[in-house]
């Protein structure tokens, strides 16, 4: 049990955390960033928030998730950034999770806005839980943020 | 309360950037999505262009644009216009690059008129193409609201493959 939190802590078990969840949202950033139009129709097509609000969200979102995600690639406030991801990937959670019960077909406009990715939503689900992992593990052990208590 | 600062840091970083680049990039969208008044249905929100020059229309202004053989455009993905489409429908999937939708309508004027269409009324995909299409000159730019639902439904010419 000890080895475990050891390992858990070590710094290249903090680092493996860092860049796949810091990559994988880079990645999902990027072609939302090229194509706001595109990112709207189907922040829209989720039938989740006022329409008025969508622009925003779709305008702002994407910058949330690449510079969160720059920040823990390169190990700046890496809990804060990590707890961003988290909330989002919580927030993502739920929105698949109640088109999920209500039967929506909608696409998902995860990693790209082209059409016709229609991935099961289960699946989906299970994904972003599994996201959950480096997020709860980056909380847990990553050491205090050193460029915040430096400030 | 470092942490709530930064995270709060973050976000209005984030919220900075997205603005500069949604204002300077080329590929800006409103913050405010447009209503635009659909005769004959509630509005529809126009989110990614200007709404002053898209024109809704319904199934029978469709129909009758049809009768006249002006060009019709499915906005939807290869595979739903293979399974079943308008009958002389050109397939532009409205998540295709500009350069590509040019040069796909290269044969026609930009003056001339164009009926675009998806899924039915809650698509986006027709709107989405739309935009695009003002954005490259196209002035007649007509999104039957219906789309492929109504004109099924309505029991008119439609064509596979």
């Amino acid at each position: 049990m000890a080895s475990t939190n050891g390992f858990l802590r070590s710094r290249p078990a903090l680092i493996v955390s860092r860049l796949i969840l810091g990559g994988i949202f880079v990645y999902a950033s990027i072609d939302k960033i090229a194509h706001p139009d595109q990112f709207a129709e189907i922040v829209y097509n989720y039938k989740l928030m006022p329409g008025m609000a969508v622009n925003v969200m779709a305008i702002v979102l994407p910058w949330v998730e690449l510079l969160a995600g720059l920040f823990l690639i390169l190990g700046i406030w890496v809990k804060d950034s990590a707890a961003i991801l988290g909330a989002l990937l919580v927030v993502f959670i739920g929105a698949i999770g109640i088109n999920l019960a209500r039967g929506l077909d909608f696409d998902c406009g995860c990693f790209s806005t082209a059409g016709g990715h229609k991935n099961s939503s289960i699946m989906l689900l299970l994904r972003d839980a599994i996201l959950l992992l480096p997020v709860v593990h980056l909380m847990w052990f990553a050491p205090s943020n050193r460029l915040a208590t430096r400030l | 309360m470092t942490h709530l600062r930064n995270v709060v840091i973050i976000l209005v970083l984030a919220l900075v950037t997205a603005g500069l680049y949604n204002t300077f990039s080329g590929r800006g969208i409103p913050w405010v999505p447009q209503e635009v008044e659909v005769q004959g249905s509630k509005p529809r929100l126009v989110l990614s262009s200007s709404a002053a020059a898209i024109n809704y229309i319904q199934l029978k202004e469709a129909q009758s644009k049809f009768d006249q053989g002006i060009r019709f455009i499915d906005a939807r993905e290869v595979e739903e216009y293979r399974s079943g489409h308008v009958k002389g429908a050109t397939n532009i999937p409205a998540t295709q690059a500009p350069e590509a939708i040019r040069s796909a309508l290269a044969a026609q004027g930009p003056d001339r008129e164009i009926v675009i269409y998806c899924d039915g009324e809650e698509c986006g995909a027709s709107t989405l193409l739309a935009g695009k299409l003002q954005r490259l000159g196209f002035t007649k730019v007509y999104v039957f609201y219906g789309g492929w639902t109504a004109w099924q439904t309505a029991g008119l010419p439609v064509e596979k493959g």
